[in-house]
């Protein structure tokens, strides 16, 4: 079996940049403020999510984003993955700005970590390897359906702790997650990229 | 010969008073009250809250509230300022505090009340005030080990010991204007352990100090708790609901907060999917290995 070819992830490294020079400086100024957006700030519309609220959300957050960005990159994907981490920041930033107009400030990189998630199993379930395939099937149906549930319902699900005042909003991974569908079209043009060795 | 045995017996005699010296300690409890610092004429003395107006962000102080009498405190002011300290970095991000400052003991008077409070909010512009308090009992009990200090080097090594301290702390957060309430929380925690009878006081020095510790830790957690539930009570406008004082925030631009008033968000993953993405990893890797096998 031919191993496919791996590239640098230079993709993720600037992005790994990105967050690490947001920490350094205080997140107040980078943070999702809607009276400053609306007083012509717009660039925390994008730099709001390069912040968090506790250090433990960080670390969850940009953990699950740079593993899976390194992941797909590494794989060849590195356009798609621009292409969704584009989608997944814009479509955060409307669920966001737009469709949640009670929210004052917002803080998180969830929405990209979303959306690279559905992306990351939407290109391993053109695997031929049957198993492989309904797992990634069933992670993004469960991904999304709790997504869901908690924007439908209004509570959300074994959400880590936050500060006082700081509430989870569903409606980001939802919207944000469906940016990682955008991986759906490449499937019938392009091999995913993955070791497409059938098991016998 | 007979010296000898007058020695022996006499060293005997020696080893086994001293064996009886030591046994149990009797047990130690240490309380302090804010309640006995606010009101040193007692509750019914007190007169009613007004109605309370925060505007936001606010200037927080904490205190551990002093003794009365000038009595012993388990911990040391140094720990004190160490333990507020933490309570102070568990609201640091808070949007609605725009300072937490700690404030000495030394500045809180034994029943200096509401008097003593106005003094410290004039000096160092607080508007709300933490005032912590605690109750600690320590019980030191000897164990069946114990029968070895009737030997030279049983109480130089043998830890017979046992210590128990048991240790609540609880906060409330006052508005000094008003001299309202505003909410309440309290931490407790256990600390066992065991000490020799000669190292007994330093360990239960050790053992108190743990015990605020672990108490801190767990009144951080209900206080954050606590201050959500005010935050949203006191956005249907009272305190703690009908017949506590009426309360009105106000923003840093003077607008009135209420229920439909906005909220800060964040985009924050949790533990399942932590675990779905671990899944897709798992069957990946045994796919991985099927097929190169």
């Amino acid at each position: 079996m031919k191993p496919f070819p791996r590239r640098f992830p230079a993709l993720t490294a600037a992005l790994a940049a990105s967050c690490t020079a947001a920490s350094l400086v205080p997140a107040e100024t980078l943070e999702y403020d809607r009276s400053r957006v609306a007083a012509g700030e717009v660039w925390r519309l994008i730099t709001g999510q390069l912040v968090h609220w506790t250090p433990r959300m960080a670390a969850l957050d940009t953990g699950m984003l740079l593993g899976l960005a390194i992941w797909l990159e590494v794989r060849g994907d590195r356009r798609l993955v621009a292409l969704t981490l584009a989608l997944g920041g814009g479509l955060t930033a409307l669920a966001v700005h737009a469709l949640s107009p009670d929210l004052i400030a917002y803080r998180g990189s969830s929405g990209l970590a979303s959306a690279l998630f559905v992306l990351a199993a939407v290109r391993i379930v053109s695997a031929t390897d049957p198993v492989t395939r309904n797992f990634a099937i069933a992670a993004v149906a469960l991904f999304l359906a709790k997504a869901g549930f908690e924007f439908l319902a209004g509570q959300t699900l074994f959400a880590g702790p936050l500060p006082p005042g700081v509430h989870v909003v569903p409606l980001v991974h939802l919207l944000a997650g469906t940016g990682g569908l955008v991986g759906v079209g490449r499937l019938t043009r392009e091999p995913s990229g993955l070791p497409s060795c059938p098991i016998s | 010969m007979r010296n000898c045995i007058a020695l022996l017996v006499v060293s005997l005699l020696v080893l086994v008073l001293t064996a009886g010296c030591v046994g149990s300690m009797p047990p130690t409890h240490r309380v302090n009250s804010a309640l006995d610092f606010l009101y040193p004429h007692g509750l019914t003395a007190a007169a009613p809250a007004k109605e309370v107006v925060l505007k936001l962000p606010l200037r927080v102080g904490l205190a551990f509230a002093p003794n009365r009498d000038y009595q012993r405190d388990p911990i040391t002011e140094e720990q004190k300022q160490k333990l507020l300290g933490r309570v102070a970095a568990a609201f640091k991000e808070n949007k609605a505090i725009s300072h937490l400052e700690v404030v000495p003991t030394i500045y809180l008077q034994p029943a200096g009340g509401f008097a003593n409070l106005d003094q410290i909010r004039r000096s160092l512009g607080l508007d709300l005030m933490v005032l912590v308090s605690y109750d600690q009992a320590q019980f030191t009990e000897s164990t069946r080990a114990s029968w070895t200090y009737l030997t030279v080097v049983g109480p130089l090594l043998i830890e017979g010991e046992k210590n128990d301290t048991r240790t609540v702390m609880d906060a409330v957060v006052y508005d000094i204007d008003s001299q309202a309430l505003l909410f309440r929380a309290a931490g407790e925690s256990t600390v066992s352990g065991h000490s020799s009878p000669l190292n007994v006081d330093r360990k239960r020095r050790v053992f108190a100090a743990e015990g605020f510790e672990e108490a801190t830790k767990n009144l951080i957690g209900n206080l954050n708790a606590a201050l959500a539930r005010f935050d949203e009570q006191a956005r249907s406008g009272t305190v703690q609901g009908p017949g506590t004082p009426a309360i009105a925030m106000y923003s840093a631009k003077g607008e009135r907060i209420t229920a439909t008033s906005g909220h800060s968000g964040g985009g924050a993953l949790g533990i399942p999917e932590l675990i779905l993405a671990a899944l897709i990893s798992i069957s990946l890797l045994l796919r991985r290995r099927a097929a190169r096998a």
